[in-house]
């Protein structure tokens, strides 16, 4: 707990900490204590093969952040990086600072078990593992010591936040792979909230599933804003306009992702500062 | 023009396909074949003396001119045991070995397991026999003699199950999609439940059918088994007993055989085809299941 303000909240109870992280919004608007995530000067590099270069970016607690920019510019490494998935990827070297809420999430101290509890994901293909829709949000709960007794709770509460409940909540025995692709979507976003992180990662999430479906995880975002705070990588500049309070766009140059625009969603995309994000937001490039 | 060159590049095509249908066939048909052709040789002895003879022969003497004995309840009985005992010993230290080298080690030694499974899997089963015979069957026979006994051929059986089981295995385990061990890091889930909860029962049916492959090779192994079981035609009564084997027995006196011996011991022959054969069509389903999935 490196932030001095967090010191007297509870570290285990999150919506404390949520309460703490708006007051503080609204004693100090312009301080950074608001900010969930800060980051920087991150370079990430696969091998010899650089990224993301001075990455510098802070994410703002119970906002939407979009982040937007062509394929291939490190988006959704660095989402990775923020839950350390980059761990799984051999080779892959992080340096520079992040912090989550004052906590540097990159330090070998930092327990990653604890890290990906606080920070959920959600990918762009829905992964439900094969096994019941019970199972699937029991696991992970399991695996994180929640009380027996509490789990059937948390399951209820976690599909009807996703609105799956009256859905399945006759067939939760059943395998989850026999779901539709939205519902199995809609599941991992439930699978993610059953762990009441204070931040979700969200990578496509719906550029995999069906228009109609696409628009209920979309939905389903925009509600979660109210408790938790989001990170969406998109590249569907229409759905970051709709959803995002912030937006940060990536871009590539010599090979290698960098920030080169962020801020509020309304100034990004109407009076953006850089040339090449004017010009992408117009739809002229990527 | 054009149409022309591009037509006489389809007949090419064509007859590539007539000549690769034709070499299909044809092992299609040879293989057929040889199953008729031991249908037809073991049909004497399926009429007389009879399956149920057998079995309900006492002992087994073919060449007996007067009143020749077809019991072979004990070769049957020494088949299955050491096809059992294999499997059982083989399938867990297969699956562990694999497991081993797809999680719970560093990428150089996962290498280097692989490396030696396969290497396991190409030595020829009389190398096997041999090494069997020269370095097993001395330290049986000083802990409990004759030495070629059951137990040897279940221990050599077992090192020539391993690399299948394992192998077979390994390429199930190796399809479970990447996606699922990013998902559950992403959940925070620990290896013990990544591996035990979630890999190995997504691998399962690719497991079992690994094990009836493993199965299919136990039944119709021949050569390293007459080298080490000792071949005496016997009830074991224990582990260290000398056992023959249906494969063995033929092996041995197919060289001799004649009229009903000779039959009889096509019979035999049938039997070990059809066993395998199931244990292979197993293992096939089980994994066309895996596949539709």
């Amino acid at each position: 707990m490196g932030d001095p303000k967090l010191q007297t909240s509870a570290p285990d109870d999150d919506i404390a900490k949520m309460t703490q992280c708006d007051a503080a919004l609204t004693e100090h608007p312009a301080a950074h204590s608001s900010d969930v995530f800060r980051i920087d000067g991150l370079n990430v590099a696969y091998g010899n093969r650089p990224a993301l270069r001075d990455v510098n970016l802070s994410v703002r607690c119970q906002r939407i952040t979009a982040i937007v920019g062509p394929s291939g510019c490190g988006k959704s490494t660095f989402l990775c990086v923020l839950n350390r998935l980059t761990d799984l990827i051999p080779g892959c070297q992080v340096s520079g600072r992040v912090r989550l809420e004052g906590e540097d999430i990159l330090s070998r101290e930092y327990d990653v078990f604890v890290l990906r509890r606080r920070v959920g994901m959600v990918f762009q293909k829905p992964n439900p593992f094969a096994l019941s829709i019970r199972r699937n949000l029991a696991l992970p709960l399991k695996e994180h010591r929640v009380a027996a007794n509490e789990i059937d709770g948390i399951i209820e509460l976690s599909l009807r936040d996703v609105g799956l409940w009256d859905e399945v909540k006759d067939r939760l025995d059943q395998s989850a792979l026999e779901l539709s692709g939205g519902q199995q979507q809609r599941l991992c976003i439930a699978r993610a909230l059953a762990l009441q992180p204070e931040v979700i990662l969200f990578d496509e999430p719906c550029s995999a599933l069906d228009p109609l479906a696409g628009s209920v995880v979309e939905d389903l975002i925009r509600e979660l804003q109210e408790r938790i705070t989001v990170l969406i990588v998109t590249h569907n500049l229409a759905q970051a306009r709709r959803i995002a309070d912030d937006v940060a766009v990536f871009w590539h140059g010599d090979g290698t992702g960098t920030v080169i625009e962020c801020g509020s969603a309304a100034d990004v995309f109407e009076s953006p500062t850089s040339e090449i994000t004017a010009a992408y937001v117009a739809g002229a490039r990527g | 023009m054009k149409q022309s060159r591009s037509n006489s590049w389809l007949n090419g095509d064509r007859w590539l396909e007539r000549l690769l249908r034709l070499a299909a066939a044809m092992s299609g048909c040879l293989t057929l074949l040889i199953v008729a052709f031991v249908f037809w040789q073991a049909l004497p002895a399926l009429r007389d003396p009879g399956v149920a003879r057998f079995v309900s022969d006492s002992v087994w003497r073919p060449t007996d001119e007067t009143a020749p004995q077809f019991g072979m309840t004990p070769m049957l009985v020494g088949s299955g045991l050491v096809t059992l005992g294999a499997v059982l010993l083989a399938t867990p230290l297969a699956l562990f070995s694999v497991i081993v080298a797809e999680f719970y080690s560093s990428r150089t030694l996962a290498w280097l397991l692989r490396r030696v499974l396969e290497l396991l899997n190409g030595v020829p089963s009389v190398v096997f026999g041999f090494w069997g015979l020269v370095v097993l069957v001395p330290l049986i026979n000083a802990w409990h003699p004759p030495g070629q006994s059951l137990l040897a051929g279940i221990l050599v059986l077992t090192l020539m199950l391993i690399p299948t089981v394992a192998l077979a295995t390994d390429a199930s385990l190796r399809a479970v999609p990447n996606e699922l061990y990013r998902s559950a890091a992403a959940l925070g889930i620990g290896r013990g439940a990544v591996v035990w909860k979630l890999a190995v029962p997504l691998a399962r049916r690719g497991m079992v059918a690994g094990v009836l492959l493993g199965a299919a090779r136990a039944v119709g192994e021949t050569m390293a088994i007459v080298i080490v079981c000792g071949n005496i035609v016997q009830m074991p009564d224990s582990l260290f007993d000398p056992v023959r084997t249906i494969t063995a027995n033929i092996a041995l006196e197919m060289g001799y055989a004649t009229s009903g011996h000779r039959a009889a011991l096509f019979a035999t022959g049938l039997l070990l085809m059809l066993t395998s054969s199931l244990f292979v069509a197993g293992a096939g389903l089980l994994r066309r299941r895996r596949g539709r999935r």
